[in-house]
C-alpha cells in the first residue's frame, strides 16, 4: 500500500483511509489509483468483484469504487452480495451510462453516490470523502457501543436494577422503596454505576441507557 | 508401217503383253520364234540343196521380221546373228574363199539387207517399248481414261475405267462412249465438240452412269489427236471421279455459308486476328514458351504494348462494329491492330500472350474496349487460338458487351451494400450501450489521469514521476479511444466490396472487439477457440465482420435473461484442403423448429423490434464470398451457426 501525506486534502482526510477500486479496465483503475493517492488516500485495485472477496476487510475507514458493468456480474448484484455477507463498506458507483431505475436501486441499497463516466475528479473525491466519513462514523459508533456494553457487563445485578430504575426517572427514596433497600445503599450502588459507566451526570447516564436499550423492569 | 503408228494398235500391244492376256502373248511369242527358226532352216536347205543362183539369202530378212514380232531385242539380235552366220556359211560352202564374183556380190547384198532390216526392227522395237511404257502408265492412272475415234467409238479403255465404270476393255472397245456411259453434258454437245476442234482440248464436269447404274460426277479433260494432215483422228478423254469431292465441297460451301451467317448475324462480336507477326517475333526472341515469356514480361512489362501493335485485325463482324459504334463501311481498314480497340486499362492482354505462348486452346476474361468516340465499355471475351496444324492460323475473339449486365450487377451490388450498411447501423444501434461504455472507458481514464496529474503537479513538491505516468496513460488511452472510434467508423463505412486476403484470426478478433462489452453487459462468457496457424481467407473485411457481429449479437440476445449459464463459443478450424469453418454457438434456448426453415428469409424475425434482415444479409454476404451459412439447432442446448469459407488460394499453395 502506498501511503503519502496529503498536500491539499480538500476533504481533510487522514492517510489511514483506504479506497477499494473495482473495474475491469486497467487504465481506469490506474488513473483512479493515481487520483486517490494524490490526495493521500491508500488504494487497493481489483479487476473483478471476485478478487475483492478474497481479501480481508480493512480495519480502517474505507469505501468501494465499483463499476456498474463488470465482467460476470453487475455492480448492483455485487452490492447485494456484499450486504448479504455483512460487508457494509460504503459504495460509490461509476457507470458509462446511468439510467434512473439503476440509480434508484443503487441508492436504495445504500450507495453513497452514482457517478457517470467521465466525471469531474472533485465529484469523485467528494463522494469518496463522504463515503469514508460515513464509514468512519459507523466504525466510531460501533466502538462507543462496544465500550458501553463492556462497562455494562461490569455492573452487578443489583447495580443494573438500580440503573434501570434511576434512568426511568425515580428518586433514590423511591428506588430504595421498590427494591426494599435503604436509601444509603441505593446511593452507594448509584455511585458505583456512575463510576463504572464513566459518566458524571444523570443526563449522560440516561443517554447511555437509551443506547444500550436499558429500561425499567 | 503406218498402221503401227496409229495409237490404238500401239496401245493394244502392252495390253496384250501383260495383265490378263499375258499368257496368250507368250504363246504368240513362242509361235513367232518357232516360225522364224523353221523359215531359217528352210532357207538354209534351199540355199545349200538347190543350185539356183540367186540371192536366196535375202529371204533371211523375213526371219528377222518374224523374230521382231516378239518385240524382244534379244530375239531380233539372235535372228540377225543366225541369218548372217547361215548366209556366210552357205556362201563358203558353195563357193569357197577363192572365188569372187557375182555370187559374192549377191551374198553381200543379202547381208546388207539382213543388217538393214535388223536395224529397223531394233528401232521399231525401242519405239514400241517406249509407247508400251507410256501406255502402261495410262493403265496405272487413277483416272478413267479412254480413247474414242471421230465416230465416238471407243478404241482404248484403261484399267481404272474398267474398275470404276464396270465394263471390261473387251466389252467397252467398239461401243459409242456417250451411249455406254449415258453421259450428260453441262452444255450442248455440239458446242463442246466445236470448242474441242477449235482449241484441241476441252475441260468440264460431266455426269456419267456406271454399269451398275450409279451416277458419277466426273471432271473431264479431252485432248484431240490429229494425223499428219492435222485432221482430228482420235480424242483421249480423262475422267476424275469427283462425286465425293463434290459432296464434300457442297457441304463445305454450306458450312462456310452457315458460319458466315453466324459471323455476320450474331449478336456476339467476333474479331478475326492475325497473330503471325507476333508469333514470329516471339519465336525470334525464343519466347514461344509460357515460362520464358512470363519471365520476360516480368523484366520488360513494356513488351505487352509492343505485342498489342503486332496483332493485326483481319476481319470484324457487324455486331462488333455496332459495339464499337463504327460505320459498317469502314470495317477492317480502320481497325489495324488490337491497339485500336483495346482500352489502355486492359490488364488481360498479358495473360492472352502467355496463353498463346503456352499453346492453350482458349482464354476467357473480362476487359474494356474503346468505341470510335473514345468511350470505354466493359466486355466479356473468349479468345480461341489456332491449333499448331491449323494452316489458317487466325485467332478468333468473341466479345460480349457487358455494359448492361454490369450496370444491373452494379445496381444489385449497390442495393446490397446499402442494405448491408443499414443493417450494420441497426446492429450498432442495438449495441449503443456497449459502445458508449467502450468509448467512455478510455475517455474516463484520460480525464481522470489528467486531473490526477494536475494534483501531483500542484503539490508543494510536485511528484514528476507520477505526472509522467499519468501523461503516458493519457496518451495511450487517447489512442485507444481513437482506435475504437476508427473501428466503429470502419464498420459503418459504405464502401464497395473488396477482395482482400484476410487473416481469419484477426477477422474474428476484430468482430469480437466490437461486441465484447455487450458480452459483459449481458454477462455472457466468451469462449474463443481459434487455432493457431489458421489459413487466410479472401473477401471483404467489413462484410465478414458484420456477419460475425450479427451472429454474436443474436447469440447474446438469445441468452439474455436466462438463469442457465450464458456461454458464447466462437470456434474456427480448417475443415478441408480448401475451406474452413467458423462456428458461433450459444447456450440459449435454441431455435424453435417451426422457425428454422424461415430463419434466413428476409423480413423474418422473432424480435419485437427486429427488421428481419440480419441473417438474410448474412447469408447473402457469405454466399457472395463463395461460402455457406447454415444453422444446426439443438433445442434446449442452444444454436450453432456455421460459416464455411474458402481458403485463400495463396494459403493453399503454401501448405
Amino acid at each position: 500500500m502506498i501511503a503519502s501525506t496529503p498536500a491539499n486534502s480538500a476533504s481533510g482526510q487522514t492517510s489511514d483511509a483506504m479506497v477499494f477500486v473495482v473495474d475491469d479496465e486497467a487504465a481506469v483503475r490506474d488513473s483512479l489509483d493515481s487520483l486517490f493517492r494524490s490526495v493521500g488516500l491508500r488504494t487497493t485495485l481489483f479487476g473483478s468483484p471476485a478478487e475483492l472477496l478474497q481479501v480481508s476487510m480493512p480495519t480502517v475507514p474505507a469505501c468501494i469504487i465499483l463499476d456498474v458493468r463488470l465482467p460476470g456480474i453487475s455492480g448492483l448484484d455485487f452490492q447485494d452480495q456484499l450486504a448479504k455477507q455483512g460487508i457494509d463498506l460504503p459504495i460509490v458507483f461509476m457507470t458509462g451510462h446511468g439510467d434512473i431505475p439503476m440509480t434508484v436501486r443503487a441508492m436504495k441499497a445504500g450507495a453513497v453516490d452514482f457517478l457517470a463516466k467521465p466525471f469531474r475528479e472533485q465529484d469523485m473525491l467528494d463522494a469518496v470523502t463522504a463515503a469514508i466519513e460515513r464509514d468512519r462514523l459507523r466504525r466510531a459508533q460501533s466502538a462507543v457501543m462496544l465500550d458501553l456494553r463492556a462497562r455494562h457487563e461490569t455492573l452487578t445485578p443489583r447495580e443494573r436494577e438500580v440503573l434501570a430504575h434511576v434512568v426511568s426517572g425515580l428518586m433514590n427514596k423511591q428506588v430504595a422503596g421498590l427494591l426494599g433497600l435503604s436509601e444509603i445503599t441505593v446511593k452507594i450502588h448509584r455511585g458505583n454505576v456512575m463510576r463504572k459507566m464513566g459518566v458524571r451526570s444523570l443526563a449522560d447516564l440516561v443517554r447511555q441507557a437509551e443506547a444500550l436499550g436499558v429500561s425499567a423492569p | 508401217m503406218s498402221k503401227l503408228g496409229r495409237t490404238p494398235r500401239v496401245l493394244s500391244i502392252p495390253l496384250d503383253i501383260d495383265g490378263a492376256e499375258g499368257a496368250n502373248a507368250g504363246v504368240k511369242r513362242v509361235a513367232c520364234r518357232v516360225a522364224a527358226a523353221l523359215l531359217a532352216l528352210a532357207i538354209v536347205l534351199f540355199d545349200t540343196l538347190s543350185t539356183l543362183e540367186g540371192a536366196v539369202a535375202v529371204l533371211y530378212v523375213v526371219v528377222v521380221l518374224l523374230a521382231a514380232r516378239t518385240a524382244r531385242r534379244a530375239d531380233i539380235l539372235w535372228a540377225t546373228a543366225g541369218s548372217v552366220v547361215l548366209t556366210v556359211v552357205a556362201y563358203i560352202d558353195s563357193h569357197g574363199f577363192n572365188h569372187v564374183g557375182a555370187q559374192t556380190l549377191r551374198a553381200c547384198v543379202s547381208l546388207a539387207a539382213i543388217g538393214g532390216t535388223a536395224l529397223l526392227a531394233l528401232q521399231n522395237q525401242r519405239a514400241t517399248n517406249k509407247l508400251a511404257g507410256q501406255a502402261r502408265l495410262l493403265n496405272l492412272s487413277h483416272d478413267m481414261i479412254f480413247v474414242r475415234d471421230n465416230a465416238g467409238l471407243i478404241t482404248f479403255w484403261n484399267r481404272s475405267a474398267e474398275e470404276v465404270y464396270g465394263w471390261s476393255a473387251r466389252e467397252a472397245v467398239g461401243r459409242v462412249a456417250d451411249d455406254l456411259l449415258v453421259t450428260r453434258y453441262p452444255e450442248q454437245r455440239a458446242s463442246i465438240e466445236a470448242a474441242l476442234l477449235d482449241t484441241g482440248r476441252w475441260e468440264g464436269t460431266l455426269e456419267q452412269r456406271t454399269k451398275t447404274g450409279t451416277t458419277l460426277v466426273v471432271e473431264s479433260r479431252w485432248v484431240v489427236q490429229c494425223d499428219h494432215l492435222r485432221r482430228p483422228v482420235e480424242v483421249m478423254e480423262t475422267h476424275t471421279d469427283v462425286t465425293d469431292r463434290k459432296v464434300a465441297y457442297a457441304a463445305l460451301v454450306a458450312s462456310e455459308r452457315r458460319f458466315r451467317r453466324m459471323f455476320d448475324a450474331s449478336r456476339i462480336g467476333v474479331v478475326q486476328e492475325d497473330w503471325g507477326a507476333l508469333r514470329m517475333e516471339l519465336a525470334e526472341l525464343g519466347l514461344m514458351d509460357g515460362d520464358a515469356l512470363d519471365a520476360h514480361l516480368a523484366r520488360h512489362p513494356e513488351f505487352v504494348e509492343r505485342a498489342r501493335t503486332l496483332v493485326n485485325i483481319v476481319d470484324v463482324n457487324p455486331a462488333l462494329m455496332a459495339m464499337l459504334r463504327r460505320d459498317a463501311v469502314s470495317s477492317s481498314e480502320v481497325l489495324e491492330s488490337v491497339d485500336d480497340v483495346l482500352s489502355e486499362n486492359d490488364r488481360t492482354f498479358a495473360s492472352a500472350l502467355l496463353a498463346f505462348a503456352r499453346g492453350d486452346a482458349f482464354l476467357e476474361g473480362e476487359t474494356e474496349m474503346v468505341r470510335a468516340d473514345g468511350s470505354r465499355f466493359p466486355v466479356l471475351f473468349t479468345i480461341t487460338y489456332p491449333t499448331v496444324d491449323d494452316a489458317d492460323g487466325s485467332v478468333l475473339v468473341f466479345v460480349v458487351d457487358h455494359t448492361e449486365r454490369k450496370q444491373a450487377q452494379d445496381a444489385v451490388l449497390a442495393a446490397q451494400a446499402e442494405l448491408a450498411h443499414a443493417s450494420r447501423v441497426a446492429t450498432l444501434g442495438e449495441l449503443t450501450a456497449s459502445i458508449a461504455h467502450e468509448v467512455n472507458q478510455p475517455l474516463m481514464a484520460v480525464v481522470t489521469s489528467g486531473e490526477a496529474g494536475m494534483r501531483w503537479l500542484k503539490r508543494p513538491v510536485p511528484d514528476l514521476h507520477e505526472v509522467e505516468t499519468a501523461m503516458a496513460r493519457i496518451i495511450s488511452e487517447g489512442r485507444r479511444a481513437s482506435e475504437i472510434v476508427k473501428r466503429i467508423r470502419a464498420f459503418l463505412t459504405k464502401a464497395p466490396a473488396q477482395q482482400d486476403v484476410l487473416s481469419t484470426a484477426a477477422l474474428i478478433d476484430d468482430a469480437v472487439r466490437l461486441v465484447e462489452h455487450e458480452f459483459t453487459r449481458e454477462q455472457v462468457t466468451l469462449r474463443l477457440e481459434v487455432g493457431a496457424g489458421l489459413p487466410d481467407i479472401v473477401g471483404d473485411r467489413i462484410q465478414l465482420q458484420q456477419v460475425l457481429v450479427n451472429l454474436m449479437v443474436n447469440a447474446c440476445q438469445a441468452m439474455a435473461g436466462q438463469t442457465a449459464p450464458r456461454v458464447l463459443s466462437v470456434r474456427a478450424a480448417r475443415t478441408s484442403a480448401n475451406s474452413l469453418v467458423i462456428s458461433v454457438c450459444d447456450t440459449g434456448p435454441g431455435i424453435a423448429a417451426e422457425n428454422l426453415e424461415r430463419l434466413f428469409d428476409p423480413f423474418f424475425t422473432t424480435k419485437q423490434q427486429g427488421m428481419g434482415m440480419g441473417l438474410a444479409i448474412c447469408r447473402t454476404t457469405v454466399q457472395a464470398h463463395g461460402g455457406e451459412l447454415s444453422v444446426v439447432n439443438s433445442p434446449g442446448a442452444g444454436a450453432r451457426f456455421q460459416l464455411t469459407l474458402a481458403i485463400s488460394p495463396d494459403t493453399i499453395e503454401q501448405s
